[in-house]
């Protein structure tokens, strides 16, 4: 009862604090604010990225041609070991008069081309689709050696081109995204170490009258949760906004590509942004206090 | 119980702000430290609840040396002081209730008995009509007050006070120091810098005098007692 009390005062004393320096918390919600908005538009616009990557990435087939006189137990088994990879999105068994259908769809027009065909030449094959080309890239290396195929095909070009643009689209992303979160970081902290150190008098009374650490640190703490909460709640309404405006960009623009609008993604990044203001927000606290706790 | 021992104060390795001062403060006793500006008396108080340390020399609260003081324990040890320093350091943003109850919760007590104690301490020191005004909206006198309120609401075992009628006009510096003499008989031992002769030479109380960091008086008014 004791502890519930105390924290109820606590967390009634970071508000109250919060609301008798309202200036300051107003400035510092909108620094959190602004610097989580930024946060949260890189992540779209790097995510919008990732998901065309990927989209141009499902384009490209591995085509696995498949020995005549292979067993279709062996078949199957290669069909099944490509299916259980998480990374493969379909595998589609062409059968050899599956092939020849599609062959002489092709040639539908010259059909007298296909006419000295005594048998059906076309070897059965496996069609394997992938969102990522590296994978893929790896996969024909791999079956080139296995007895039950005769050749695999794989659009070597497109394919090195793509895990490239991939590659560095990663790079690029995950270092903007480190520094950025860096940033972000520095600024939201510099913003509650200013409104720490306005207060550092108080600080430095309460310590004279025997307050111990947990007792001044609490509130400011608390103040500081408050900020990053506050402020990635507002950046996540602008996100949100951002991130619905984009996607209608990119299918005016690309539409060709199919970017739908993923809400999952959208709650993942308003719990990312929010987690994030409430870790920086106490973290920034708790180290702004700690300077001042030495008196 | 107050003890100094030959202790001294040396700030950035030249400036001697205590040179050598014993002194003793028997339980419940009411010390005037008296000086001009510069003369070592925040420095003896600062010492007395360890927001510094002695060069050299021992200082012992309650028979506790507080050079051998943990980090843990330098806020047990203020818990037994109340203090009101020379610009008060009241809260502003806080009125003066909130102020005072302050000096109960850092003590461990929350919610009622705060507020109980508060208005105790406030109707004691004759400012309960003032429990909801913010320190900005009453005058210097009150503003003291509310100061010593806060000093005393949890009972300390020692109350010190620096420069407490410092810009009063004399009516009101003699009404705060006769509020010190009430505190003091509560059985709270009381020191109180100061350098407002009247105040002094009104009361008659023991005086320590300090010049340039050493003791050159000790006297009980009306009675010379040590040079």
């Amino acid at each position: 009862m004791g502890a519930l009390s105390s924290t109820v005062t606590m967390f009634g004393s970071a508000l109250v604090n919060a609301w008798r320096h309202r200036a300051m918390t107003v400035i510092t919600v909108l620094i959190v604010s602004l610097m989580m908005t930024t946060l949260g538009m890189f992540l779209i616009v790097e995510n919008a990225l990732s998901v065309m990557i990927a989209s141009m990435e499902e384009q490209v087939n591995l085509i696995v041609y498949l020995q005549d006189e292979a067993p279709p137990a062996d078949v199957l088994a290669l069909r099944q070991e490509l299916l259980d990879d998480a990374r493969t999105i379909s595998v589609e068994y062409v059968t050899k008069e599956q092939a020849l259908e599609r062959l002489r769809e092709s040639f539908r027009n010259d059909p007298e081309f296909l006419q000295p065909l005594l048998e059906n030449p076309l070897p059965a094959s496996l069609e394997v689709r992938s969102n990522e080309a590296e994978f893929l890239q790896s996969t024909a290396g791999r079956l080139e050696s296995d007895p039950i195929v005769e050749d695999v095909v794989l659009p070597q070009d497109v394919v090195k081109n793509l895990i490239r643009i991939s590659q560095v689209a990663s790079f690029i992303g995950y270092s903007l995204g480190a520094g950025l979160a860096l940033v972000t970081l520095f600024v939201i902290g510099s913003a509650i170490r200013l409104t720490v150190y306005a207060r550092r008098g108080e600080i430095e009374v309460l310590r004279l009258m025997g307050a111990s650490d947990h007792f001044i640190r609490w509130p400011f703490l608390l103040e500081g949760v408050f900020f990053g909460l506050i402020g990635a709640l507002i950046a996540s309404v602008l996100v949100g906004i951002a991130y619905i405006w984009v996607h209608e960009l990119l299918q005016q623009l690309i539409s060709f590509f199919p970017v739908s609008l993923d809400t999952t993604y959208l709650l993942r990044l308003f719990l990312i942004l929010t987690l994030f203001g409430i870790v920086i927000g106490a973290l920034g606290s708790y180290l702004s206090v700690r300077r001042f706790l030495t008196i | 119980m107050i003890v100094l021992r030959n202790v001294s104060k040396v700030f950035d390795f030249s400036v001697t702000a205590l040179d050598d001062v014993t002194l003793s403060i028997p339980k419940g006793d009411f010390v005037f430290l008296v000086g001009h500006n510069g003369a070592g008396k925040t420095t003896l108080l600062s010492l007395l609840v360890r927001a510094d340390q002695a060069s050299s020399g021992v200082v012992l609260v309650g028979g506790q040396d507080l050079a051998l003081l943990k980090d843990s324990e330098i806020p047990l040890l203020r818990r037994r002081f109340g203090i009101v320093f020379q610009d008060l350091k009241l809260f502003p943003g806080k009125t003066v209730a909130e102020n005072v109850a302050l000096a109960m919760q850092v003590q461990g007590c929350t919610g009622r008995h705060a507020r109980t104690s508060a208005e105790d301490a406030l109707e004691l020191v004759g400012l309960q009509h003032r429990a909801s005004f913010l320190p900005g909206q009453i005058s210097g006198g009150e503003q003291r007050k509310a100061a010593i309120a806060r000093a005393i609401v949890h009972r300390p075992e020692i109350f010190i006070a620096d420069e407490p009628t410092a810009s009063l006009s004399p009516e009101a510096a003699w009404e705060i120091t006769t509020l010190l003499m009430e505190v003091n008989r509560l059985g709270i031992t009381t020191l109180i810098a100061t350098h407002d002769k009247d105040v002094v030479d009104g009361f008659s109380r023991r005086v320590v005098a300090l010049d340039n960091g050493r003791i050159v008086r000790d006297v009980q008014v009306g009675k010379f007692m040590e040079n």
